[in-house]
């Protein structure tokens, strides 16, 4: 008896759901097309769902854009045979033992106190994602086959491969922005048969999966200055970030409205509430404004909140994917090593010397779903310049 | 993209390359007629945004026809719209596939366990499990980032294993063979 929720969730997808939407787009084309192509565009309008997503920039580095990984694959599970995608290894050394999170983040806070403030007119960041693809090893091999036996075609990564791609971000305090998108798209395979496999997909297969690293660099620019902006909205705007409290409480009143207003817009389209705690909503704000232009005092006052909150555990140290030594702080939505192998644990590997974030990852220790390594960041004075 | 021949190419190959995802994701939730008419209308946001629009475009494209979805219905319906959707989209094909698989409840059953999640939990695991979104793209979708979208999605697997844990067992209630008290109708 087969008892994976997983696998029986995915079981009843309705079989006929590919069978009616391709007989649709083939119904429906001509007159789509038409309608859509008929339609004047007005230009700089951007839609809220867009904005809502797009304008906190610096809240969502990284999730913009490039390739991301494990298309089909809801869980990771760890296997010697990926982990290839040169993910943070924690050790427990020796001084691990003696410290603790909340020690490793006041520290940071000390530090990166003292680090002079820059400014300018764009935060750049430079980041290089890499998103694990994999075969969804939540179905057997044996039920697998039974159903293909039956007509029923799996939808799963066919092989398993690591894809990076790095991006570069410019965003302006003027919300003029520009990002280059699939810069230096590299591909690894766990085997060199894996590797053979995906030689032999066609181009289109190789997109479906995000296994495609043929695309050249992409710039877009945008520009978000009429755009209306939310509340919370405004709250994360480049500029408004870098005006965000040095003070601990003061910091952590802005943190508690952020996770109200997030409860509420879950309430307000779900009927629900996130569910998240607001432990796990600093930790998943710091991952992002760790990435952003606050200043040497709010990333002091962010630490010290981080360090008051319960649930965040120290691994150890750790090189990132660039070769740079750091402490490893994780968060879940549980506290045990079943939290990391079922891909809901997500990792910041930090500087404490520096109170610089290196690199963050979420799912599987060995084989990480995903990693984003902050190769540089910092202010420039103009569209196009680094730091 | 200043082009106009350039932007009609670019949204046809938009259209074509996702029209199917998008209409899988809102066809699950909402009537097929009035599923394909949001699908029409996303694409005629996507092309009023076209310059707005950032690949991978699919999540985009979900979010706008997702708030359109919203839009239309109070969320006390929407609770039970996936299910509904499904029970009206099952096939023998699915029922025989649901006794290959040899799951250790009902489809019925797995289905009743299901309309008990909330939409919430219901969305996260669809959005990975049937529309082969990767978690980082879903969290775009709902809007949230990708670390509270992996802590949600955790959740929602805990509390599907729990329900359906919970749900009746084979034989319980029903003949063994869902396919053999259908072909019996």
């Amino acid at each position: 008896m087969n008892r994976n929720a997983d696998d029986m969730f995915r079981t009843l997808r309705p079989s006929g759901l590919d069978t009616a939407v391709a007989e649709s787009h083939a119904r429906r084309r001509e007159q789509d097309l038409a309608n859509a192509l008929n339609d004047a565009r007005p230009g700089l309008a951007v839609p809220v769902t867009t904005a809502r997503r797009r304008m906190p920039r610096v809240l969502i580095a990284g999730l913009a854009a490039g390739a991301v990984a494990a298309t089909a694959a809801g869980v990771i599970v760890a296997s010697d045979g990926s982990g290839r995608s040169g993910g943070v290894r924690p050790t427990a050394s020796g001084t691990g033992q003696a410290l603790d999170a909340r020690t490793v983040l006041l520290a940071s806070a000390e530090t990166v106190a003292r680090t002079p403030a820059t400014t300018g007119a764009y935060w750049y960041v430079r980041e290089r994602e890499t998103g694990l693809v994999q075969p969804d090893t939540a179905i057997d091999k044996a039920t697998a086959k039974r159903l293909a036996a039956k007509g029923r075609v799996l939808k799963s990564a066919p092989i398993t491969a690591s894809v990076s791609k790095t991006e570069e971000s410019w965003d302006g305090r003027n919300r003029h922005d520009r990002t280059i998108t699939g810069i230096d798209p590299k591909i690894t395979f766990a085997s060199p048969a894996e590797e053979a496999k995906w030689k032999r997909m066609s181009p289109a297969e190789r997109r479906r999966w995000d296994l495609d690293v043929s695309g050249k660099p992409q710039v877009s620019n945008y520009d978000f200055s009429k755009v209306r902006l939310s509340p919370t909205q405004r709250d994360q705007s480049i500029e408004q970030l870098t005006k965000l409290p040095t003070d601990v409480a003061a910091l952590e009143r802005v943190m508690r409205k952020w996770y109200k207003d997030e409860n509420q817009e879950s309430t307000d389209h779900d009927g629900v509430p996130t569910g998240d705690s607001f432990a796990l909503s600093v930790f998943g704000n710091a991952q992002d404004l760790l990435a952003g232009p606050l200043t040497p005092g709010t990333k002091a006052a962010l630490y010290r909140v981080l360090a008051k909150q319960p649930g965040i555990r120290y691994l150890g140290t750790a090189t990132d994917p660039m070769g740079r030594k750091g402490a490893v702080l994780a968060m879940g939505s549980g506290d045990d090593a079943q939290q990391a192998k079922s891909g809901g644990e997500i990792r910041l590997i930090i500087d404490p010397k520096t109170g610089q974030l290196l690199a963050q990852e979420s799912g599987d220790r060995k084989a990480p779903m995903l990693i984003m390594t902050y190769e540089a960041m910092g202010w420039v004075k103009s569209l196009g310049a680094r730091p | 993209m200043d082009d106009p021949e350039n932007s009609r190419r670019r949204f046809t190959e938009l259209y074509d390359e996702n029209y199917r995802r998008v209409l899988g994701y809102v066809i699950t939730r909402t009537e097929p007629h009035a599923a394909e008419d949001i699908v029409s209308e996303t694409f005629v946001i996507a092309w009023r945004r076209l310059d707005q629009i950032r690949e991978p475009a699919l999540p985009w494209l979900i979010g706008v026809a997702r708030n359109l979805l919203l839009k239309q219905r109070d969320s006390g319906f929407r609770r039970r719209a996936l299910v509904d959707r499904v029970t009206a989209m099952t096939t023998d094909a699915d029922l025989v596939a649901w006794d290959v698989a040899d799951h250790v409840v009902e489809r019925d059953s797995a289905l009743g366990a299901i309309a008990r999640l909330s939409e919430n939990d219901v969305e996260v695991l669809s959005l990975v499990m049937w529309h082969g979104l990767a978690p980082r793209d879903a969290a775009k979708v709902v809007g949230c980032s990708a670390a509270a979208f992996f802590v949600r999605l955790h959740r929602a697997r805990r509390r599907l294993a729990k329900a359906i844990d919970n749900a009746p067992a084979p034989g319980a209630r029903r003949p063994a063979s869902r396919v053999a008290d259908r072909a019996t109708r």
